[in-house]
């Protein structure tokens, strides 16, 4: 019988806005323990909240193996790595310091608007070791910024978002961000034109390759259902689109370097598609052992839950230009906020945009209005396919630049 | 299982346009979820002289027919007989014959506008603080049958089933199982990625409301707010029929 344990211990203090003013202030530092036990092709699993008792735990988890729950698999073995990506922020009470001083430029230089939510700073310190050597540990602080932003005059719920999560915290960078955003907010444009033009999104925004994650689910391709089950190893997409599961550090947000089951990946990436041609689905090693897939390391699992397959982080490979030179002197539409769009089973894309900007690729000029946006999954990461921007070009963010279909909603 | 296989094999692309659509009882309960529900929590008001001017109780917001309620006395994944605040449930009508009705309270956004609570305050576990939440949304009946909802289309589109919804001006659903109406009968299976319309011009747009209902629970996923995700909610209804719908 192997025993493996599973710490994660999260501190967190976040300040609540309301109407552009902390409403309050919520501290947080919660301990969870979990502990497995693999034996004769079975796990068991048992976990706890605050401090463990550790022989309870290790004795409910062999009290659960009689549940048969299967686990064909081996578990990590003989991997020391302790990363630790903290770096000195603020001190809690500097931190709800620097939020009022910040609301405070905000109410001063946008009177016009209102900020809600919240500001958090968050530490994270999530371990996983094990009898057969397995010693991982991740240590992360991050500062984040989430406003949703209201327009004074306006009757909906919210009209914009500001987004910012840095390790190194800088106050301009910050509000040059909101700033950058709401004056181009200010300036309502129109489209040079309906039709075929270049729509850049966010980095993190996961809207375009959605499609891209659901089919790529190694348990989805395994069974035959997805779109690319017949297509691996088959060049489908543009050469310079390479598309890859990340857990480097400039991408880890809330997540560590290692998966739920221990899994590291070489460089702390795996491409499943390099240069347009579709090389793996993603998999955790239940379905990697099932399907006779490649391993990628995407288990994920709460504390006191069985690892399983689900997506993790993925992002598309940045090209050498900036999103100026990309876009070649056309102007494109920027995406803020497109919720509720979704491809089709094969793979045809649509969704309104709530809010867009016009951008030449360096900064936003002006707000456009509301958008519907359309394509194929195929021509989107094909002839399509402008690239990423090397540069924060948008928002402070990398962006993904494509052509699409774009007419006034 | 065997409609959802024959519509695989048989679906079509939808010719992208505006269309009379009828939303069985999950696209119903999704659509009021998403795009009224949300507007109806009280802390989105909270010292907002717009959103005060704009919503206030009286209004008439949508069709005669239209009555949404929230309740939390209802079995099922929305049944909070007692809100995270200790405040007991109550049936709020959010809209009663299209006028708009009530809205959803925790005890800080009744006080803040001098309202009665509601029984919404929810948090999504120990971590969170209550925030005003929705319990069981759902459209009540009206008076006509599914079959006549569909034959009084000439040229339109049943969504009988979705994959997900959101709303703030702009609703949008994505439908998983649509057919084209044709003549009054339901016709060819569709393929449509997403149908979308402004909200507030929508609810005014529901003229048709049918007698069968649903309330529909969930044990998987449920309503995001904030950082607060997933919380177990019902949602449900007839099925509506609503005109000048986009489809894409």
């Amino acid at each position: 019988m192997i025993k493996e344990k599973y710490t994660n211990r999260v501190k967190e203090i976040s300040v609540n806005i309301v109407q552009t003013d902390i409403d309050s202030v919520r501290k947080k530092d919660i301990l969870k323990t979990g502990l497995r036990v693999y034996d004769k092709g079975y796990i068991g699993v048992a976990g706890a909240m605050g401090k463990a008792d550790e022989e309870d735990l290790e004795r409910r988890a062999i009290d659960n193996l009689s549940l048969k729950i299967p686990y064909p698999c081996e578990p990590s073995e003989n991997l020391k790595m302790h990363l630790d990506y903290r770096e000195d922020i603020f001190s809690d009470e500097e931190f709800v310091r620097e939020a009022d001083e910040v609301l405070k430029v905000l109410r001063d230089e946008f009177s016009d608007f209102t900020f809600s939510n919240k500001m958090y700073l968050f530490e994270m310190e999530t371990g996983l070791t094990n009898d057969l050597g397995l010693d991982l540990l991740h240590r992360d602080r991050l500062l984040t910024v989430e406003f949703v932003i209201k327009e004074k005059a306006s009757a909906n719920v919210f009209d914009a978002f500001a987004i910012y999560a840095t390790r190194q915290y800088n106050r301009e960078e910050l509000l040059n961000i909101i700033r950058e955003e709401l004056t181009a907010y200010r300036n309502p444009v129109k489209l040079p034109e309906e039709g075929k033009l270049p729509v850049v999104f966010m980095d993190f925004d996961m809207v375009p390759v959605s499609k891209l994650i659901d089919e790529l689910n190694g348990y989805k391709l395994g069974t035959g259902a997805s779109l690319f089950k017949d297509f691996i190893g088959e060049k489908k997409f543009n050469e310079n689109f390479t598309f890859y599961q990340s857990a480097e550090k400039e991408d880890l947000r809330f997540i560590e370097f290692f998966d739920a089951e221990g899994v590291v990946n070489e460089g702390f990436k795996y491409a499943l598609i390099e240069n347009g041609r579709i090389m793996s689905p993603y998999t955790d090693k239940k379905t990697a052992h099932k399907f006779n897939l490649p391993l990628t390391g995407s288990a994920v699992g709460e504390y006191d839950k069985v690892p399983s397959l689900s997506p993790r982080y993925f992002k598309v490979k940045s090209s050498d230009k900036t999103l100026k030179e990309l876009l070649n002197g056309k102007m494109a539409v920027a995406v803020v906020i497109a919720s509720g769009g979704d491809f089709t089973a094969e793979g045809v894309f649509g969704t309104p945009v709530q809010l867009a900007f016009l951008t030449d690729g360096e900064r936003l000029i002006g707000r456009l209005p509301e958008l519907k946006l359309s394509g194929e999954l195929y021509s989107m990461f094909g002839e399509d396919f402008i690239g990423k921007s090397k540069d924060k070009a948008f928002l402070g963010q990398q962006a993904l630049a494509l052509y699409l279909n774009v007419n006034y909603l | 299982m065997d409609r959802d296989i024959k519509f695989v094999k048989d679906a079509k692309p939808v010719k992208p346009g505006k269309y009379t659509v009828i939303f069985a009882p999950v696209a119903t309960g999704v659509f009021t979820h998403e795009s009224f529900g949300h507007k109806s929590e009280a802390d989105f008001m909270i010292g907002d002289e717009t959103m005060m001017k704009e919503w206030p109780i009286g209004k008439k917001v949508g069709a005669d027919n239209l009555c949404i309620v929230d309740s939390g006395e209802i079995l099922g994944s929305g049944f909070v007989p007692f809100d995270d605040e200790g405040t007991k449930a109550h049936k709020t009508y959010l809209i009663k014959n299209g006028i708009l009705s009530g809205r959803l309270h925790s005890t800080i956004t009744a006080e803040s506008l001098k309202e009665d609570t509601t029984g919404n305050a929810r948090a999504l576990n120990f971590e969170f603080e209550p925030i005003v939440r929705m319990t069981n949304t759902y459209i009540e009946p009206g008076d006509k049958t599914k079959e006549e909802l569909i034959s009084e289309v000439k040229e339109g589109i049943l969504i009988e089933d979705i994959n997900h919804g959101s709303g703030m001006s702009i609703f949008t659903i994505a439908p998983k199982i649509s057919y084209m109406i044709r003549d009054g009968k339901i016709a060819e299976p569709v393929n449509i990625s997403v149908v979308t319309g402004n909200v507030m011009e929508t609810l005014h747009e529901i003229d048709g409301i049918s007698k069968e209902f649903e309330l529909l629970s969930f044990t998987m996923g449920g309503c995001g707010k904030m950082e607060q995700f997933p919380l177990p909610v019902g949602l449900g209804g007839p099925y509506i029929r609503v005109n000048n719908v986009n489809v894409q």
